[in-house]
């Protein structure tokens, strides 16, 4: 390797500075984690005579975690897996459908739509939970997995991602399809779709994360506790009189590395390419 | 085997009008290259056939069945593409059965089909690889091969050459050649390359502007250009033109220098014409018109000369090594034949 000469006081600075920034980032996330692992009684006590025993426990425990695996949490995590899967298989074909036809087809009235489409994941979700929630209830949904699925399927910046992904395929690939015999709904499977792996796999982890990370709307359309998914089932850990604290970060910490397993699955797409080869 | 016919065929997107009024009669077995500059409409006339656009007014038949409303898939035409298309997540020989596949032959059909087709294009060893994994002389292959297990009414050719090298390109236009004389189908090839119109196809269409300009054999073209359009673009290096008007019996350049007219050519005199002649028709002679010599190309078994004649240069081309430097003076000369005369309004041929 031919990189250029460094001074050791220059790269010691350079890892110094990254080492430092590293443990700011991980410093309350390893806290969090360990906390988890102490009796209740022990968790804050460190804290105010600070020394080594603020990041090493006396005694490791899973109590915390036993009382979860006892109470609801279980079934909020089940909710939680079940909503996010349902919306990223549903949200993939949905948004991929959508974001084809704004790339392959002309239509009357195209750019107004897909302009809609900009504004709506522009638009703070805030803003529309009023009457998304009266459009739930008159369905009948409220309290019920439609309601917190169905409106997170169609993603105005997964469409976005899927209809710039499918405009950059050459409209060869299309072409020579069609003229083989192949069916929009053909191509749209069979080349369009297998040759869109990366962006299946960002939207799949973004519809995911949203799920998975969603509490205010959950809150608002199924609050009722079977439908309490995890974000939810968290926030009911804190109250005013007393707080369990060993349960909230034994529950934070599994949400967060519930959360993190499909990121590690599908991050080898991140990187792949597979359109190169077919053209020229 | 097919026969193919336009009538009076229209295209235009939005106010512009791309193909204004084709009328083309390809016969079964034909190999008709469709040649003009680019935004000459060719390759939009192309995709017309296929089925990717659709006609504004006229028709298209294929095989005396009116095809002009129908989806590409309803014509039973297959089309080599510009940039070969080839699926990139398939393996050649699902490439190349894909079409197959979807019309619903069963496996074992398919097999021997896409075998047989690799035998022909030599792919017999890289049917397990991915596009990919080829170089771009086999990914042509694999693309023509996928038009071949068709057996389609019509192949269709969109410049399939023009992405490779020179030497490689000169290579696929014999291994094309060697195709159609062994498979007989029709095929309309589109290509701006005029010596691959000219060396492949039966028939070369001219065309300009959304017009056909001229048809016919391809050394009819080159001998006998209806128009000077269609002179100067057949042939490398190009006809050579020169401005003028008509004198009795000769032809005057805007400098005054006297040049031939064909033999046994008679018109008004004063009219504005252009004075066309091929490269290769020049030579020297002993007595003729004088020019000075300006670049010598030599290229091995030819010379191309650059010489001002009449106040402009002419290219020469001699089948022969020449011994000329920059500055000689040259008396050149030309059959009658060979002297091709143009109306200077329109480009129209003035003789027979």
């Amino acid at each position: 390797m031919d990189t250029p000469f460094r001074s050791p006081l220059a790269l010691m600075l350079r890892y110094g500075l990254l080492s430092i920034l590293a443990f700011m980032v991980v410093c309350p996330l390893a806290w969090l984690a360990l906390a988890s692992l102490r009796p209740q009684a022990e968790i804050f006590q460190p804290v105010s005579e600070f020394g080594w025993h603020t990041f090493i426990p006396s005694r490791l425990t899973l109590d915390n975690y036993r009382a979860l695996w006892n109470g609801d949490f279980p079934l909020a995590v089940k909710n939680s897996v079940f909503v996010a899967f349902m919306t990223v298989v549903f949200g993939i074909v949905v948004n991929a459908l959508a974001g084809f036809a704004f790339a392959a087809f002309d239509f009357r009235g195209k750019n107004l739509l897909f302009l809609l489409v900009i504004i709506s994941f522009m638009m703070p979700f805030e803003a529309i939970v009023l009457p998304l929630y009266v459009m739930i209830r008159a369905f009948g949904w409220a309290n019920s997995y439609q309601a917190l699925i169905v409106p997170e399927i169609a993603n105005g910046m997964v469409i976005f991602l899927f209809r710039q992904f499918f405009a950059s395929i050459p409209r060869d690939f299309y072409e020579a399809a069609r003229v083989d015999g192949a069916s929009w709904l053909y191509i749209f499977t069979r080349i369009a779709m297998p040759l869109s792996w990366p962006t299946i796999a960002t939207s799949g982890l973004m519809l995911f994360l949203a799920q998975w990370d969603s509490f205010f709307w959950p809150v608002v359309a199924a609050s009722a506790p079977d439908y309490a998914v995890v974000q939810v089932a968290i926030a009911r850990n804190i109250n005013f009189e007393q707080n369990d604290w060993g349960g909230l970060f034994a529950s934070t910490n599994i949400a967060i590395l519930l959360g993190t397993i499909p990121f590690l699955l599908i991050q080898r797409f991140y990187v792949r390419t597979l359109i190169s080869g077919g053209i020229k | 085997m097919s026969t193919m016919t336009i009538d009076n065929l229209r295209k235009s997107f939005g106010a512009t009008e791309i193909l204004r009024g084709i009328d083309l009669d390809v016969a079964d077995g034909e190999f008709v290259a469709l040649v003009g500059p680019s935004g000459c409409g060719k390759s939009t006339l192309l995709r017309l056939i296929a089925g990717l656009e659709e006609a504004s007014s006229g028709s298209i038949s294929i095989d005396g069945r009116d095809v002009t409303r129908l989806p590409p898939k309803g014509r039973d035409v297959a089309m080599v593409f510009q940039n070969y298309a080839l699926y990139p997540h398939l393996t050649v020989r699902a490439n190349m059965g894909f079409s197959l596949k979807l019309r619903g032959d069963d496996k074992a059909t398919i097999d021997s089909k896409v075998t047989d087709a690799a035998a022909v294009l030599g792919l017999d060893a890289l049917l397990e690889r991915y596009p990919g994994q080829l170089s771009g002389g086999q990914r042509q292959r694999v693309a023509t091969g996928r038009a071949i297990v068709r057996d389609p009414k019509l192949f269709l050719f969109d410049e399939p050459l023009s992405n490779l090298d020179a030497k490689l390109r000169a290579q696929m236009r014999t291994e094309i050649k060697a195709l159609h004389q062994r498979l007989k189908n029709t095929m309309i090839y589109v290509t701006h390359d005029q010596i691959e119109a000219m060396t492949l196809a039966d028939r070369i269409v001219v065309m300009q502007a959304g017009r056909i300009e001229q048809q016919g054999a391809p050394l009819d073209l080159y001998d006998r250009p209806a128009n000077a359009f269609v002179g100067g673009f057949l042939g490398s290096p190009a006809m050579n033109f020169v401005k003028g008007i008509l004198g009795s019996g000769l032809f005057l350049a805007e400098d005054g220098t006297q040049l031939p007219v064909p033999d046994g050519f008679d018109a008004e005199q004063g009219r504005s014409v252009l004075w066309g002649v091929r490269p290769e028709a020049i030579g020297p002679v002993d007595q003729g018109f004088s020019g000075v010599v300006e670049v010598v190309e030599p290229t091995g078994p030819d010379t191309q000369l650059l010489v001002r004649v009449a106040g402009q240069p002419l290219v020469v081309l001699m089948h022969k090594r020449m011994r000329v430097s920059p500055g000689d003076q040259m008396t050149l000369g030309v059959q009658g034949a060979d002297i091709h005369l143009f109306d200077a309004a329109d480009g129209r041929r003035l003789h027979l």
